[in-house]
């Protein structure tokens, strides 16, 4: 089939748009002498676009394209597969609270996440404002522009709904962490609330790691409101979970925690297992 | 039948040395908790042994076949059980019996079908012969009633389409299905969604509606590739057939790509393996229902011995044994002047095809003027509309690197691409 024949495809593509009752059918090319033009025009217009369709399909050239720059390289080690994978484990939405925490703990140890995962992590820390009442939330794009590196930002060069990176200092804001004393303070406190969503407001403003005598307090005040505000005392549980310290997740880690009610430190140790295991993987082993 | 086999024929059907080994530890009576044989018509042997699931396997041999059944999630064929089944029987440790329910139903059911005899073709050959004339009849009588329907499409013209419901292709679809064209009805069933496909649709409704006019009048003039043209209007193969029949390559193989799809609530993996020792490409298929998981079909990254045996077409196989299982090194991959060379020879065995295997190397995801891949040389393919771009972009960082995926009409679809540790990645 020569180039021009291969060009005849618009004329086809018009005619079989108007109909062959009402447009004229484009010839088939002559190489194919056998064709019984004089018959059904629809026909021949088929046999023809037939011709074309694997003319053009077997013929595809290859266009052409300038080379992209490359991002700046990255010097930091990467995460280990498993880790890799607990990340795309969060980021699908299972113990999605905790990304902050994974995250913050690339952070300290100078790792990179896995690259394929940078969209989500853009895409997720575009949704929340810098002025999101939740201390976390606020958190998360100065978190994902560090833990992102010059990657996230050759990423953010190339789509303006990532433009956000480029203008949020990449530092990784301090953690604060829970002293002994102020431990003591929350556990006081707790004790004045009159109801469990009091707890939950007072709590979530509590860092993490939460002694296990703060852990087992805050639990058993959720363990007493779940039958009647059930949402709000589940919300703490997970709160729980994602600021006990993560070392109450190794497999002996409850051993001397006084049991709650079973579904309740069901929960919480689901979230805190999850945890532990995540932290454990960022570690190499 | 005549009488028990030896131990010899039996082991003669083992699949590999380890179902081998496996069996010869099930042939012995404490490992079945039940377990009969009849030399009735059909001969038979059945039993129930205990396995790791919390149900006992229930495996039955058709003799006359042979034939297996067993419910035990093995691919291999037959499975250990029910190998081991017949070096029991063999042994004369089965006693005679008649069967359960379980397997009278299998057993009757294999009679009724007239299967139920191989080698050595149906039990009727005639009333076979006949079930076989009438459907190249119904066939036939579809294609033509297609092809009515087809010049009609371009005889009104193509323009209003868009305005047609899903009835317009399913009422056509439904026909061929009676037609027993289940290929047809498929691929007229996927034409619904061509007009909402976005610019050019009318480009890809008028290639569909030309390539199965191609099919109805290679069919009618019995011309072209007479396998390929028979399996796209839905002659399947039975796989038992491609096992008994099939082109059998054994080999170590490197698993590609895969991809998942989904019509009439079936959901379709489709992997693409190459062989190490010649290039040559195989297709694996496999199949779920809602609410199921796929089978542990083969992973991208890894690569196994694997024995496969080939449908007619000779790219579509059967894996009957696989092992040694690992990770592998990236494969070695071509550029996009090869990958188009692979794609017209493709072509010209098979014009009807809409994907292609590609493993490139070297290659790096372009965003602008428009997404695509572009080689060392600078030649560039585009990429299909479904590609994850952002996560294909972020893994290159606008560095060349190797990938796997499928070639199509509509562009590259990547499916895995390689890191710069050797590790695949899942797009």
């Amino acid at each position: 089939v020569t180039e021009p024949a291969v060009n005849n495809w618009q004329a086809v593509l018009s005619a079989a748009l108007i109909g062959t009752e009402r447009a004229v059918v484009p010839p088939p090319p002559s190489a194919f002498p056998g064709w019984d033009v004089t018959g059904d025009p629809a026909g021949t217009l088929l046999d023809h676009a037939a011709l074309l369709t694997v003319a053009r399909r077997a013929g595809q050239l290859a266009g052409s394209a300038e080379a992209p720059a490359a991002a700046a390289a990255d010097p930091r080690p990467a995460v280990s597969a498993a880790a890799g994978r607990r990340l795309g484990r969060i980021l699908g939405g299972e113990n999605s609270e905790l990304l902050h925490e994974w995250l913050h703990a690339i952070g300290r140890r100078g790792l990179r996440p896995p690259p394929q995962y940078l969209p989500a992590l853009l895409d997720r820390a575009r949704r929340v404002a810098a002025s999101n009442p939740d201390p976390d939330e606020a958190r998360l794009r100065g978190l994902v522009a560090a833990a992102g590196g010059p990657r996230a930002a050759w990423l953010a060069g190339l789509n303006p709904a990532w433009s956000w990176l480029l203008s949020v200092p990449p530092a990784a804001p301090a953690v604060p962490r829970l002293s002994g004393a102020e431990a003591a303070v929350a556990l006081e406190m707790i004790g004045a609330q009159a109801d469990i969503t009091g707890v939950a407001r007072l709590m979530a403003e509590v860092p993490g790691p939460w002694p296990a005598t703060l852990t087992a307090r805050v639990l058993s005040v959720a363990t007493s409101a779940l039958a009647r505000t059930p949402l709000n005392a589940s919300r703490v549980i997970r709160l729980a979970g994602v600021r006990a310290d993560p070392a109450l997740g190794a497999p002996d880690g409850m051993a001397d925690f006084s049991p709650q009610a079973p579904q309740v430190l069901h929960t919480m140790l689901s979230v805190l297992r999850f945890r532990h295991e995540m932290l454990r993987e960022l570690d190499g082993d | 039948v005549a009488g028990r086999w030896d131990q010899g024929q039996v082991l003669s059907l083992a699949p590999d040395a380890s179902a081998e080994r496996a069996a010869r530890s099930l042939a012995a009576a404490r490992a079945w908790l039940s377990g009969g044989c009849t030399e009735q018509e059909p001969a038979a042997v059945w039993g129930e042994c205990t396995g790791s699931a919390a149900a006992p396997y229930r495996t039955a041999v058709d003799l006359s076949g042979p034939a297996y059944k067993c419910t035990c999630p093995s691919r291999k064929f037959p499975c250990k059980h029910a190998l081991g089944l017949l070096l029991l029987w063999s042994d004369g440790g089965v006693p005679a019996g008649e069967p359960p329910d379980w397997a009278h139903t299998w057993l009757a059911g294999r009679a009724a079908r007239g299967s139920g005899a191989r080698p050595g073709g149906p039990a009727d050959p005639e009333a076979a012969q006949r079930r076989a004339e009438q459907r190249e009849q119904r066939v036939n009588a579809g294609l033509d009633e297609l092809d009515r329907w087809l010049l009609d499409q371009v005889r009104a013209g193509l323009a209003h389409t868009p305005r047609a419901g899903y009835q317009h292709w399913d009422t056509i679809a439904a026909r061929m299905v009676d037609a027993q064209a289940g290929g047809l009805a498929e691929r007229l069933r996927a034409l619904a969604a061509v007009p909402h496909s976005g610019p050019g649709w009318e480009g890809r409704l008028l290639e569909e509606y030309a390539l199965l006019h191609l099919l109805a009048v290679a069919f009618r003039a019995q011309r072209g590739p007479r396998e390929v043209v028979r399996s796209r209007i839905g002659f399947t193969v039975r796989q038992d057939a491609v096992l008994a029949d099939g082109e059998q390559v054994s080999g170590r193989w490197q698993v590609l790509a895969r991809r998942d799809m989904e019509q009439e609530r079936i959901r379709t993996r489709r992997v693409w393996l190459r062989a190490e020792r010649d290039g040559r490409f195989a297709l694996v298929l496999s199949f779920a229902a809602p609410g199921e998981s796929f089978d542990a079909a083969p992973v991208p990254g890894t690569g196994a011995d694997l024995e496969l045996a080939f449908y007619p077409d000779g790219l579509r196989a059967l894996v009957v044994t696989s092992a040694n299982r690992a990770r592998t090194a990236p494969p070695g991959g071509g550029t996009v002047g090869g990958l188009l060379a692979s794609w017209a020879g493709a072509l010209s065995r098979d014009p009807w095809l809409d994907s292609w295997p590609a493993v490139l190397a070297g290659v790096t995801p372009v965003l602008a003027p428009r997404p695509s891949l572009r080689d060392a040389a600078g030649d560039a393919l585009p990429l299909h509309p479904a590609t994850a771009g952002w996560p294909l972009l972020a893994l290159s960082a606008g560095n060349p690197l190797t990938l796997a995926g499928e070639w199509t009409p509509r562009g590259l679809l990547p499916l895995t691409v390689w890191d710069e540790a050797g590790q695949a990645v899942l797009l």
